[in-house]
């Protein structure tokens, strides 16, 4: 991902990770255009598929977003091992939100294309 | 630059492209990432790392550096310094016309604890937090 903005934790952190994943995403959807109904969507729901993926059994190493997509792209870099969103809420909060949900071995990816029902 | 993991003090490093629009995101990950005591004490710091990072973004547009990056480093647990760095080269601010250009970096100074070092690679602001802002 070039020219994208990284949010770094060392040690791997996860309470400090769960606020500014809700900053960064506030933010690229100020940069994005989107309105208020669908950045509180993703804010809320990014916080929730972060939450529930990390579990208790790993933390955050690395939050990363590209500003330049038109939308959210949004990886979310963990400490742990494999994960997968186990919450019933969880994932119907993501699969209602997200266009996109790249599960890894230490990664997850959220992608969200805005359209014209998502801007302002 | 101090590398990521070789120091001993804790740290969160956001790391943004050199753009003006990313400013309050700079704010955002201060406020998140740092308690602080007072409404006033967070005022002050969030203003003066503001200052300091306008001037890092505007240094590098100024010089038409390829692919700028800001980094904005918090240290240690309690916080006890972010320091803010930038690949642009060391410019003397210019003299404040109608009272507003160039007086960042004063208006940081007057606010915070501040260290400037400055080089050919860029420059590296470290602000200071006093442990009763906390």
């Amino acid at each position: 991902m070039t020219h994208a903005i990284r949010c770094e934790f060392d040690p791997p952190h996860r309470r400090a990770a769960a606020a500014l994943t809700r900053s960064l995403v506030q933010h690229q959807c100020g940069l994005a255009d989107a309105d208020v109904s669908t950045t509180e969507a993703l804010e809320a729901a990014a916080a929730e598929v972060v939450d529930d993926v990390l579990g208790n059994e790993c933390e955050v190493v690395e939050i990363s977003l590209d500003p330049d997509f038109p939308g959210l792209d949004l990886l979310v870099s963990t400490s742990g091992r494999s994960f997968a969103i186990t919450g019933f809420r969880a994932g119907v909060v993501a699969r209602a939100t997200f266009d996109e949900i790249v599960v890894g071995d230490r990664d997850i990816r959220l992608v969200r294309r805005f359209d014209d029902r998502s801007r302002t | 630059m101090t590398e990521l993991g070789t120091g001993p003090k804790p740290t969160i490093r956001l790391t943004m492209p050199a753009h003006l629009a990313h400013t309050s995101l700079v704010r955002a990950c201060l406020r998140d990432s740092i308690a602080f005591a007072t409404e006033e004490a967070e005022s002050r710091f969030l203003l003066a790392a503001t200052e300091v990072v306008v001037n890092a973004i505007e240094a590098s547009i100024d010089q038409c550096i390829d692919a700028a990056e800001v980094v904005t480093t918090i240290e240690g647990s309690p916080p006890d310094h972010v320091v803010i760095c930038d690949s642009a080269g060391w410019c003397s601010p210019p003299v404040p016309k109608e009272g507003h250009l160039g007086a960042g970096l004063t208006i940081a100074e007057a606010l915070v604890p501040l260290e400037l070092e400055t080089g050919p690679d860029g420059t590296v602001v470290r602000l200071g937090i006093e442990p009763e802002w906390l």
